[in-house]
């Protein structure tokens, strides 16, 4: 295993890493990658979700 | 205005939007937030409260879910009425459609017996005036006690005399309306009784109680006995119930306002919405013209054959030669850098290839969003709704399901969500099991890739699809209602049918934005990660050594389930059971998988081509063209795949490599043709080239259980995992029944699909199915055994 193999396989272990933590998110939450912080003030939440509901 | 009283309240205010359904509540939240809240011309877009901030004046907005009245009857209605009495927001905007005022003061008149200060958002003013409705805001103001502001939300006039209201507003009580003298007396004489409550007027209960509001009793239950009698008492002078004395007054109290109010009512006469409506939800007009709407959308969507290739897939072709070509750019500089062909593959055939299969269907996902769009917004889905509902009855189910049905065909989740708008508890239930049943936007690729790979691209695919998923909601509607947990008539479906507009550009354009980035954010996460874990396994034997994808750890797993579907037409394809289990993670995963898994095949396919045409070089075009086919016929293709079309495109690719003295590697664009036929065949033969097996896997993997965040969904709603994985079998169980009667019919209708004994199952299935439907108790040893556990438990 070259240098450009680690290069290659860090940068695809991190993409993998941050997919996971969006995936987990979103079947934890019923469906939506909102978190519920509500600082975006709904705009980027996808599914109309409100905190509440997120923080069940 | 009326007496003010004295509030304690922070530097912020808090204000509740509260209104009938489709009053433009949310366009309203929108403005005034500048949040993007999804709208649709239909009620029941919004299900749940929804906070946000108008940061300037430091106000706090809650949009509350539109309801008729503060009685409770559905989940909506009880986030309301909690909001008002618990929460106690310092203003009410209520928001009440100009052109159908008496209706909606009803609402208005329990709202100012709250004694919260309350401003009337007089919306859709652009309308009533087109109508003719000329309205004296300021006499009504007198009456009312509170502001009224005159608006158009969606064009954004009046929003800041609204805020400025606001902030005047608060501590400032409402008139309640006056009933008449009677109940007027009887009212004062409860409120005598009832001591006094932390926020809402001692009048608001007072009413609620002659209202025989179930939650008022329980609140004064202490005081039960006395007021129970005198309602009684004033029950039978009035010789009616409670709750009909109190709704008879409020319309006559609102009757008796509108003739003070209005200086010019609205003129009796036949509107365009009229005259179209006569035509689109004639009874025996409206689902022809419904069925003639939704394939024209699949056409203009997902076309793809010789004599129309429409916008969506057009650019969908483009879209995936260049995706092909990223990827060919990224392998070349990865292998110039020197990096292992194992590395290689995971980024190019694992994680690029997986990818870029599913984004390539974006095109004709955003034409399919914009026309699905622009049909809501314009106002006609809505009638689908009303169209529906005649059918529905008879399937034990109310109009009402199809709003959940409308949304699903976005996306599962939210549409299963919907369905809290359904007041029975029973209806709601079978509609959150059936709303995934409607193909939504991760399934249409997958549609388009079967359409494309066994029906030459027909639209007619995609159409039967979406009908076969409506056909199942109305069969499960029998068929659960038979199940004792599901027993009840349907609710009644009440609608109001918005008027049409023109669709307005803003709300079309941010919902097929939302909708597409939904699409393009669940191929970057959901289909990344199930495309790697597919290139993992499909490469890989147990010993953890590089194999064919025939001899891989998938393989293996695929071969040992696949069994399950021989009855239903496609159990000896172990690729195809992989996939459908990826399914499960995203449905676009099923054509992330068969990129990986059949791009090796084809891959395979042009190693034979290469080294044909190499090794004959110095032959005839036509000796070089038989040697190729003969070698592609030993390699494993079937001989019927070699169409005058097919050899003409392979002809073609041959002249183009003896000009170029020979193919190597990189020659593929000779062969381009050749390349994306065999693409699609390599899932064609997986299918056996059979449109009875391929219609099978389709309608399968449509109706069985959803991907996971679907499930999430379904498992709210429901509430228990029990429930929820009652859900799931249930819908597996209907998709195989569904797939082995497809399955045998097409047997029969289709010539490229020979009888075979397994078609047998499909015909039982039917008879089973026609059972269910047709017995009057099916299920009654469940049913017994259910109530048998029940008085064991008691």
């Amino acid at each position: 295993m070259n240098a450009a193999d680690i290069t290659c396989l860090i940068a695809v272990g991190v993409i993998i890493a941050l997919a996971l933590m969006h995936c987990v998110r979103t079947i934890r939450s019923g469906g939506c990658s909102c978190k519920g912080c509500n600082k975006c003030e709904m705009k980027n939440c996808c599914c109309n979700h409100s905190k509440e509901e997120n923080e069940k | 205005m009326n007496d003010e009283i004295e509030i304690v309240h922070t530097d912020t205010i808090t204000v509740g939007l509260i209104g009938n359904p489709n009053c433009g509540k949310t366009t309203l939240f929108n403005k005034l937030t500048g949040s993007s809240q999804r709208v649709g011309n239909w009620p029941g877009v919004t299900v749940e409260r929804k906070v946000g901030r108008i940061r300037s004046h430091n106000i706090d907005v809650v949009d509350l879910p539109g309801i008729y009245s503060l009685t409770p009857y559905s989940p909506e209605e009880v986030v309301s009425r909690d909001f008002l009495t618990r929460d106690t927001p310092d203003v009410i905007v209520n928001i009440v459609e100009a052109s159908n005022l008496e209706r909606n003061l009803y609402l208005t008149s329990q709202v100012t017996e709250s004694g919260i200060p309350t401003i009337i958002a007089l919306n859709m003013m652009d309308i009533a005036e087109n109508r003719g409705i000329k309205i004296d805001v300021q006499k009504m103001e007198k009456i009312m006690g509170c502001r009224i502001i005159p608006m158009s939300a969606s064009k954004g006039e009046g929003v800041d005399d609204l805020i400025d209201a606001i902030k005047d507003c608060v501590g400032k009580v409402p008139n309640p309306l006056k009933f008449d003298d009677d109940t007027e007396e009887m009212i004062s004489r409860i409120e005598k009784i009832i001591p006094d409550t932390e926020h809402i007027n001692k009048r608001w209960y007072a009413v609620k109680l002659l209202e025989n509001d179930e939650l008022a009793h329980k609140k004064f239950s202490q005081y039960e006995e006395l007021i129970s009698s005198m309602i009684s008492e004033y029950e039978k002078k009035k010789d009616d119930s409670g709750d009909a004395i109190i709704a008879d007054a409020r319309y006559n109290a609102i009757c008796d306002m509108m003739a003070l109010v209005r200086i010019t009512p609205a003129e009796n006469k036949e509107t365009i919405t009229d005259k179209i409506d006569r035509i689109v939800t004639n009874k025996w007009l409206g689902i022809p013209i419904f069925i003639a709407v939704m394939f024209g959308v699949y056409m203009l969507a997902m076309c793809n054959v010789d004599a129309f290739v429409s916008p969506g897939a057009w650019a969908t072709d483009w879209l995936n030669g260049q995706l092909e070509g990223v990827n060919d750019s990224v392998r070349e500089w990865l292998e110039n850098a020197g990096v292992s062909d194992v590395v290689l593959g995971l980024v190019c055939d694992g994680v690029l290839k997986g990818v870029f299969a599913v984004l390539g269907f974006l095109p004709q996902m955003l034409v399919l969003f914009l026309l699905l769009c622009l049909l809501e917004d314009c106002g006609y889905m809505a009638r689908v709704c009303f169209i529906m509902d005649r059918i529905f009855r008879h399937f034990n189910l109310s109009g009402k399901s199809f709003i959940p049905l409308l949304v699903s065909s976005g996306c599962g989740v939210p549409g299963v969500l919907s369905t809290r708008s359904i007041e029975n508890d029973c209806d709601r239930r079978i509609t959150a099991m059936t709303a995934t049943f409607i193909p939504c936007s991760a399934k249409m690729p997958v549609i388009a890739l079967i359409a494309g790979a066994i029906f030459g691209g027909s639209p007619v695919v995609a159409l039967f699809t979406y009908l076969m998923g409506v056909l199942c909601v109305l069969i499960s509607g029998i068929i659960l209602k038979k199940f004792r947990s599901f027993k009840g008539e349907a609710s009644v479906f009440i609608m109001e049918l918005p008027p049409y507009h023109a669709p307005r550009v803003f709300t079309v354009i941010k919902a097929v934005f939302d909708r597409g980035w939904a699409f393009v954010k669940n191929a970057g996460t959901f289909i990344l990660l199930a495309s790697v874990l597919i290139w993992f396994l499909s490469t890989f034997n147990w010993s953890m050594d590089i194999v064919d994808p025939d001899g891989s750890i998938l393989a293996d797993i695929g071969n040992a389930v696949c069994w399950i579907f021989t009855p239903i037409g496609w159990g000896d394809s172990w690729e195809l059971t992989v996939a459908t289990a990826m399914g499960l993670v995203a449905k676009e995963d099923l054509v992330a998988t068969f990129a990986i898994l059949f791009g090796a095949d084809v891959d395979a396919m042009m190693e034979v081509v290469i080294e044909a045409v190499n090794s004959n070089l110095s032959s005839s075009v036509d000796s070089i063209l038989d040697e190729t086919i003969s070698a592609l016929i030993a390699s494993g293709v079937d001989a019927s795949y070699f169409t005058e079309e097919v050899k003409e495109a392979l002809r073609e690719g041959i002249e183009s490599a003896i000009a170029a003295g020979g193919m190597d590697d990189f020659a593929e664009d000779a062969v381009d043709p050749l390349y994306s036929s065999m693409k699609n065949d390599a899932l064609s033969m997986a299918l056996d080239h059979s449109s009875a097996k391929g219609l099978s896997f389709l309608v399968f993997n449509m109706i069985c259980a959803p991907c996971f965040a679907a499930i999430g969904a379904i498992h709210r709603e429901l509430g228990t995992w029990r429930s929820t994985g009652f859900a799931i079998l249930y819908q597996c169980g209907l998709a195989y029944l569904m797939a082995g009667i497809v399955y045998a019919i097409g047997g029969l209708l289709f010539s490229n699909t020979p009888f075979e004994s397994w078609m047998i199952f499909g015909f039982v299935f039917l008879i089973a199915l026609i059972l269910m439907i047709v017995l009057k108790d099916p299920f009654k040893h469940i049913n017994s055994h259910l109530d048998a556990r029940d008085a064991r438990n008691l």
